[in-house]
């Protein structure tokens, strides 16, 4: 037994690292990124200044998103390369304002390892547009990142060198010339950022080992696992907000939402599939068949729509004014006892746990309803009856006990949609639990948000499908793992 | 396993253990009941001492007002840009302890005035909880400007210079939803007074690179420098004569330096990374601190937003007392908080408009349904122009729609009036052009392009398209930017953002107008980021979206034709015309008004003509409010549904309260 | 599956009304332009006689989605496909035979049509020419006093004409199902939907049947390393949440189309299937007649998928009736999220529509409709999974 529960254990490893493997890759190579706005209509000018870019640029620096996702080959950038898109950028060739985006985009990427191209391209491009187009984007490139900005207390030595940064990064920006700045002046920034150059060069040379360095580690990659492997899941790219609080802020609403609905179906659906199960055939069994395909086949948007409208404060039909219009508790929390505030968060949960509800209640029983079918056939069963035992207690006593084992293991299955909520059902209901937070996170690519709930719902759905195997163990003697 | 219980003992235990366990509970309850009493009772004698310490100041110079008469202006000879608010905020009778409340949205990205942008923070907390130098007189004459935290304004040296007073004696607010007895926030207690200082420290963020607010930036590219006199003085100079200088100063947001450069308990930001800690402000999810009428004073993420009379306000302070704000996803849900008197003031869908206003409008009052409660006098409703306007914007650098003439074919082709009428339930008006049709920049004169196939057709033929292959689609030689000329068939795809069922609605009908034409189009519906990155790489054929523009609104950034080639910049459609790119340099440095009406009506004109846009409508939105609700007068300038005015007579019953 | 089965589940009253109901769904699919469409079947005017219907339903401008065409092709095809199984059944050849013959022919066909050209030749079945506005002329012979005789379809509009001056209207006689938003007839949008929401259910569980069947094969099989490994890729499948899943690949998508919605729902559901396979298996591997199988030298593949997998089936088919379903379901959450194929005709689009727009015939018709594909298909289920049980067959 225990051997297994290791083995089980040791299982799980490659498992969490596929799982965090697929989500990686799949944010990262999701088209879009992060950082815009969710609003429709857009109120404000997006373009952005110098300093826009700058402060576009830092915050790509802030969340690595500077980096390229698995591999960072730009160790061995060519200056040719450097030069084509600077080309591109400065329209030297003929290009298409959709291909000096992209181009932008590219050098954006490139971030400071195009530094030692874009000095080369200014230093000896004989065309002015180009070395003009070198000096702007040296601005943005050659200055370097804050080492922790957020750091609540930072130590002295990584103040000193913020501090020698920033006063760095201060003078770069500066080193700039507007369009047709005479050429004296001209020739002056030049041969600053020349200067500058030469003094700095060894930070665009690696040796062999520094290159591999900047393969594996400088990755959106390896700065996601570094800050896992301390458990730090880092702020949302939204909100700017820690992770973590928040989902245990919204873990409240879900769970409960979820856990709830999942009793109330077990409670509903076993006497159901009992019931089916005793009267198979018959014309009781095939109206609760029908009665719960209804069900299921109610999509949950438009029932939990129906319910609203008919059965909330705002009801035409006065008689049927019964439950709030949504949200999870009446207004000003703070002014009702605890016990008051239990009552009113059930009151407030009646309906949209009806429609979370009602949906799985075909699967459960239909379940139940094979499943004691199966043990009714069991020889065990028909030597209860063969004894005389009355059908209700055969039933009751023998058969369903055995009948719940294999129900109770599905749990271990809906454990994911537990902690995962349901967006149609926070979203028609305004409870601000995690399957909408999910939501608007994929919309919005705040991978921050997505990976810290899907990998800490990875961990729970493991741990508790282990769980499930193991009791079902302790329960069923049949049942040894080796 | 389930042994019969061996009888009663055991049955009495659990009947015991269980009433035992209910007189528990029962008794905590009482003592919870108890306790909350004390703690309400504690709130209102708070309440009632604020008001007692905020009754002796009647004027707006309160403890050392003895400064104003020693106050010297630097340029005594030229007069005061501001003038004295007009417009009453409070009337006679207006009770003054009422409760408003108001749908948001979702949780907010934060409150934090300097960063976010959105529409929902701006106008939901930042109008109320902050306070700008000055503001344009939004209810009676916005080309002027009112004293607000700055007494007096003046503008020198060709309007490069602004020197600016403030108002003496106006403290910041106490930061809200903040426990202040906690010896962490000891640092936070006492008065903090606005400062010429505090305006620095927001220009200084403004333009710090480690402050990601992009959009605000942009405002303040031709800000020179700024100057502290003294407390209560600055200069603001700007790198040249530029007609928004006067909006952008005196629009800044303002933090307090005291609160805003701090740690939360008490440490000062490391200079070097002041801007990227200010980014990720410990305050910016709890709350906001400004010296504006209301105060935040609790947010309960997913519930809702308070805020409070700032019974310190410097100014006419508004009648009432509590705007509480719900924060839900789903916009239809509106109605239904409504009808259920959850909301106080809520605004309505165009399909909701037609159920339970319109198809009784026109009725006689005594067919009208008597238990809804828009007819039986309960909720009152208006429509008001939501100055913001709807478009399809071509994308001018595709060889496709390079000729005005096909852009015009497009605008004739769109049946704008019809579907505003019947599809957006006359909830609207055409647009023609991207200014307010309130405002004195639009052109009256200028009538829409009408729904006109036939015309359309023509011009297309005059384009060059016609259907040569027989494939029922149109074609023409069209000479892409590197290449020759080659048949091209007029197909295209339009991008459409997903959130917005308006826009979908008439891309779909346009669609099928096209076709008749034999122009192809596609609709591609895509999410926000999606939308955004294809607008970014100029990725699309046509696109839709929206603008809310200001009052006075400077079209460079849109349509002036080097901000085609920034990148990411807003000219997303490329569009290139000389003679608008004048007007439009123009526009930013004559500010003298008639000339520049001239320049901006003659701007309005090409834009007509060229179509960059197929303008689309402008919204009209329905507000509808419950009958305690008094004087709801809507400003002139977006937000229109301001409720500083407004007052809620408590005789009748509140919204939300239970 | 044995012939003992398939009249198991013709005496189950409840199946039995479950497969001709799926039955009566896939004729109105086929049928669909029949019910209507805005071209008349035949048109006599002055200047002749003509059959607009026949050459719009291949052409490429009106029906641009390729559900359409498939569908439209086996409403041309039909007569030649009834003659067909006229003859065949005469000449006794198997049921199956002729299914299996048909389909590869409607799949040739379909395929035929696709491109625009083969090589230097244009594609004869591939049409592309101007939609005859033939509603306009006989309004315009009509007028200038002419006879105009027109045999329309069922109802003659199009589920894609749109009029903005009759937005949001009840039902009535002209429109049996009223309009929607955009003024389009709710009763050709259905009509049309019923393609949709039929293929997506069929092609997306198809896909996932074979992936999870070929997975769950390999595993109980092979056992070892690589059950480890496959066990391991279900185990990752099952922690995300499907619906995240989807979400996120949807999200993915740039030009997101009905076929993306289809596949994304085939590769994210997979893993019941696998497993139940894989259960089957390793269950079935130690069985005397697979063991014999083995001794005889029939090669791997036969004993893995002609042998064994029609045992295995069982489950799997009852699974498979269910996720039909279940994917139609999510085919209209998506539409509510708004991220649905806005082009087609799709009910769960229609629902979406009605819910924003509170209109009782946008959101109880679509609401029938799903409740009862959804319903059919289970009941069908229902009685294969009875009919697959051996208690029930003694």
């Amino acid at each position: 037994m225990r051997a297994y529960v290791l083995k089980r254990l040791l299982l799980m490893i490659p498992t969490f690292a596929g799982i965090f493997l697929v989500l990686f890759l799949l944010l990262n190579l999701a088209p879009g990124r992060p950082g815009g706005t969710s609003a429709g209509v857009d109120l404000a000018a997006s373009l952005r200044d110098e300093r826009g870019q700058d402060s576009q640029r830092i915050f790509r620096e802030q969340f690595q998103l500077d980096r390229p996702v698995l591999l960072n080959p730009y160790f061995a950038l060519r200056p040719a390369k450097v030069r084509a898109a600077l080309e591109r950028f400065a329209q030297a060739v003929p290009a298409t304002s959709a291909e000096r985006v992209a181009a932008w985009e590219e050098l954006e990427d490139w971030g400071s390892y195009a530094v030692p191209g874009l000095v080369a391209a200014m230093r000896d491009d004989p065309r002015a547009a180009v070395c003009d187009a070198a000096v702007l984007v040296l601005r943005h490139a050659a200055q370097r990142p804050l080492l922790d900005p957020f750091a609540e207390r930072p130590d002295p030595a990584t103040a000193a060198e913020n501090r020698a940064r920033e006063a760095e990064n201060a003078e770069l920006r500066t080193w700039r010339y507007g369009p047709g700045a005479p050429e004296p002046e001209r020739r002056e920034v030049i041969a600053r950022w020349s200067a500058w150059y030469d003094a700095h060069a060894s930070r665009w040379q690696w040796d062999a080992w520094g290159r591999l360095r900047v393969l594996l580690l400088e990755t959106r990659l390896a700065a996601y696992v570094s800050n896992l492997a301390r458990l730090d899941f880092g702020v949302s790219l939204v909100t700017r907000e820690p992770v973590i609080p928040t989902l245990v802020s919204k873990l409240k609403y879900s769970i409960t939402l979820s856990l709830g609905s999942l009793v109330l179906a077990y409670a509903i659906a076993i006497p159901l599939g009992v019931l089916s199960a005793v009267t198979r055939g018959s014309s009781s069994d095939r109206a609760i068949t029908v009665g719960l395909f209804v069900l299921y086949s109610l999509p949950s948007f438009f029932v939990a729509t129906l319910l609203l409208v008919y059965l909330s404060q705002g009801s035409p039909l006065p008689g049927l004014r019964l439950f709030p219009t949504g949200g999870w508790s009446s207004p000003d929390p703070l002014s009702r006892t605890s016990l008051a505030e239990l009552a009113d968060v059930a009151w407030h949960l009646v309906l949209p746990m009806a429609c979370m509800t009602y949906g799985s209640l075909a699967a459960l029983s239909r379940y139940m309803r094979s499943s004691l079918l199966d043990v009714i056939a069991a020889d065990f069963v028909r030597t209860a009856r063969a004894k005389g035992v009355p059908e209700r207690t055969v039933v009751l006593h023998h058969a369903l006990r055995n009948a719940l084992l294999p129900i109770l293991t599905l749990l271990g299955g809906l454990l994911p949609a537990v902690l995962g909520g349901s967006v149609i059902v926070e979203y028609v209901f305004g409870i601000p639990g995690m399957g909408l937070w999910v939501v608007d996170s994929i919309f919005q690519r705040d991978y921050n948000v997505i990976l810290a709930v899907e990998l800490l719902s990875t961990v729970l759905v493991l741990v508790g499908t282990l769980l499930t195997d193991l009791a079902y163990a302790w329960a069923d003697p049949r049942i040894r793992y080796e | 396993m389930a042994r019969r219980g061996n009888g009663w003992p055991e049955r009495l235990l659990l009947a015991a253990i269980l009433i035992a366990l209910g007189v528990v509970v029962f008794q905590l309850d009482t003592i919870e009941q108890r306790f909350l009493a004390q703690s309400r009772a504690l709130d209102e004698l708070t309440r009632a001492l604020e008001r007692a310490r905020a009754a002796p100041a009647p004027g707006p110079a309160p403890t050392d007002g003895g400064a104003a008469p020693t106050r010297r202006w630097l340029h005594p000879e030229v007069p005061n840009l501001l003038h004295d608010p007009d417009y009453p905020m409070r009337v006679a009778g207006a009770k003054t302890d009422g409760r408003l409340v108001r749908w948001f949205g979702t949780d907010p990205k934060g409150f934090n005035p300097l960063l976010e942008n959105g529409a929902d923070v701006q106008d939901g907390i930042v109008l109320y909880v902050g306070a700008a130098l000055a503001s344009r007189m939004a209810w009676t004459d916005p080309e002027k400007w009112q004293k607000e935290l700055a007494e007096r304004v003046e503008v020198t040296d060709e309007g490069r210079e602004l020197t600016i007073y403030l108002r003496p004696g106006v403290r910041w607010q106490a930061p809200g939803n903040l426990d202040l007895g906690d010896a962490r926030h000891a640092w936070l207690r006492g008065d903090h007074f606005v400062t010429a200082r505090d305006v620095a420290f927001s220009l200084s963020l403004i333009q710090n690179p480690q402050v990601e607010n992009g959009s605000l930036k942009n405002y303040y590219q031709d800000l020179e420098s700024w100057r502290v006199i003294d407390d209560l003085t600055i200069v603001v100079r700007w790198k040249k004569t530029f007609c928004g200088a006067i909006e952008y100063t005196l629009g800044v947001p303002l933090v307090p330096e005291f609160f805003y450069a701090y740690d939360e308990d008490g440490t000062r930001f490391p200079d070097a990374t002041l801007g990227a800690r200010f980014d990720q402000h410990w305050y910016d999810h709890l709350g906001m601190v400004g010296a504006g009428p209301y105060r935040l004073v609790s947010y309960v993420p997913g519930t809702e937003i308070r805020l409070e009379r700032n019974e310190d306000y410097f100014g006419e302070k508004p009648a009432i007392r509590e705007i509480v704000y719900q924060l839900y996803a789903d916009p239809n849900a509106t109605l239904l908080k409504l009808k259920a008197h959850e909301l106080s003031f809520g605004s309505l869908r165009p399909g909701q408009y037609r159920d339970e206003i319109k198809r009784f409008d026109s009725l006689p009052p005594a067919k009208r349904p008597k238990q809804s409660p828009f007819w039986n006098g309960d909720l009152r409703y208006r429509t008001y122009l939501d100055n913001s306007f709807y478009y399809i914007g071509w994308n001018a650098d595709r060889p496709l729609f390079r000729d005005k003439r096909v852009r015009q074919a497009m605008t004739l082709a769109f049946d704008r009036a019809r579907i505003v009428e019947h599809v957006f339930v006359g909830l609207g008006e055409v647009a023609v052009g991207p200014y307010d049709v309130e405002s004195p920049f639009h052109d009256p004169d200028i009538r829409p392009w009408p729904y006109d196939p036939a015309r359309a057709r023509a011009l297309l033929a005059e384009a060059g398209f016609a259907d040569t292959d027989g494939d029922g689609v149109l074609d023409a030689d069209l000479t892409p930017d590197d290449g020759d000329p080659t048949r091209t068939p007029f197909e295209f795809s339009l991008l459409v953002y997903n959130g917005s069922p308006e826009m979908e609605s008439a891309a779909n009908i346009l669609k099928e107008d096209l076709l008749a034409l034999g122009v192809r189009m596609r609709i591609e519906s895509a999410e926000w980021s999606l939308m955004q990155k294809r607008m970014d790489e100029k990725d699309f054929d046509a696109v839709t979206g929206g603008w809310a523009l200001s009052y006075d609104p400077d079209l460079y950034q849109i349509f002036h034709s080097s901000q085609a080639d920034v990148p990411k910049g807003s000219n997303r459609v490329g569009f290139r015309n000389p003679e608008a790119d004048r007007l439009m340099e123009q526009a930013r440095e004559v500010c003298e008004p008639t000339a520049r009406l001239a320049i901006l009506r003659r701007l309005h004109r090409i834009l007509h003509e060229e179509q960059p846009y197929s303008f689309f409508f402008v919204r009209r939105a329905v507000a509808a409010w419950w009958k305690e609700v008094e004087r709801v007068e809507f400003a002139k300038l977006r937000p229109k549904a301001n409720s500083l005015p407004w007052w809620v007579d408590t005789a009748l019953p509140e919204a939300g309260s239970r | 599956m044995t012939n003992g089965v398939l009249d198991a589940l013709r005496r189950d009253r409840l199946a039995r009304f479950g497969l001709h109901a799926i039955a009566g769904l896939v004729a109105i699919a086929v049928a669909a332009p029949l019910l209507a469409l805005d071209q008349p079947l035949v048109l006599r005017t002055r200047g002749g006689v003509s059959f607009p219907f026949f050459p719009a339903l291949v052409n490429r401008l009106l029906f641009e989605n390729a559900v359409d065409l498939l569908f439209n092709l086996a409403l041309l095809a039909a007569p030649a496909y009834g003659l067909g199984v006229a003859i065949a059944r005469r000449r006794g050849v198997s049921w199956r035979r002729v299914a299996v013959g048909l389909a590869a022919l409607q799949v040739l066909l379909f395929v035929a049509c696709l491109p625009e050209r083969f090589g230097p030749i244009a594609n004869p079945l591939h049409l592309e020419e101007p939609i005859p506005d033939t509603k306009a002329e006989i309004a315009a012979s009509e007028a200038r006093g002419e006879p105009v005789w027109a045999v329309f379809p069922l109802r003659p509009f199009s589920y894609r004409e749109t009029d903005p001056a009759h937005s949001v209207e009840p039902p009535d006689r002209t429109h049996w199902l009223g309009t929607d938003k955009e003024g389009r007839d709710v009763f050709a949008r259905m009509v049309f939907g019923t393609r949709i929401s039929l293929t997506v259910g069929v092609v997306a569980v198809s896909l996932y049947v074979a992936i999870g069947v070929v997975l769950g094969a390999l595993a109980g099989w092979f056992g070892g390393r690589i059950d480890l490994l496959i066990s391991r890729v279900i185990e990752v499948m099952i922690c995300l949440p499907t619906f995240f899943l989807i979400l996120a690949l949807v999200a993915l998508v740039e030009q997101r189309s009905v076929f993306h919605v289809m596949a994304i729902i085939g590769v994210t559901s997979w893993t019941g299937v696998a497993r139940l396979v894989r259960a089957e298996f390793l269950r079935q591997r130690a069985l005397d007649y697979v063991q014999a199988a083995v001794a005889l030298g029939i090669p791997t593949w036969r004993i893995l998928f002609l042998h064994m997998l029609p045992n295995a089936m069982g489950p799997v088919l009852v699974s498979a009736t269910f996720g039909v379903a279940s994917a139609i379901l999510v085919e209209s959450s998506l539409a509510f999220l708004g991220l649905g194929d806005v082009s087609v005709a799709s009910w769960g689009a229609t629902l979406n529509a009605g819910r924003l727009e509170q209109k009782a015939w946008l959101v109880l018709v679509p609401g029938f409709a799903i409740f009862f594909v959804v319903s059919v298909f289970n009941l069908v289920g229902e009685g294969l999974r009875d009919a697959l049980d051996p208690r029930l067959r003694s």
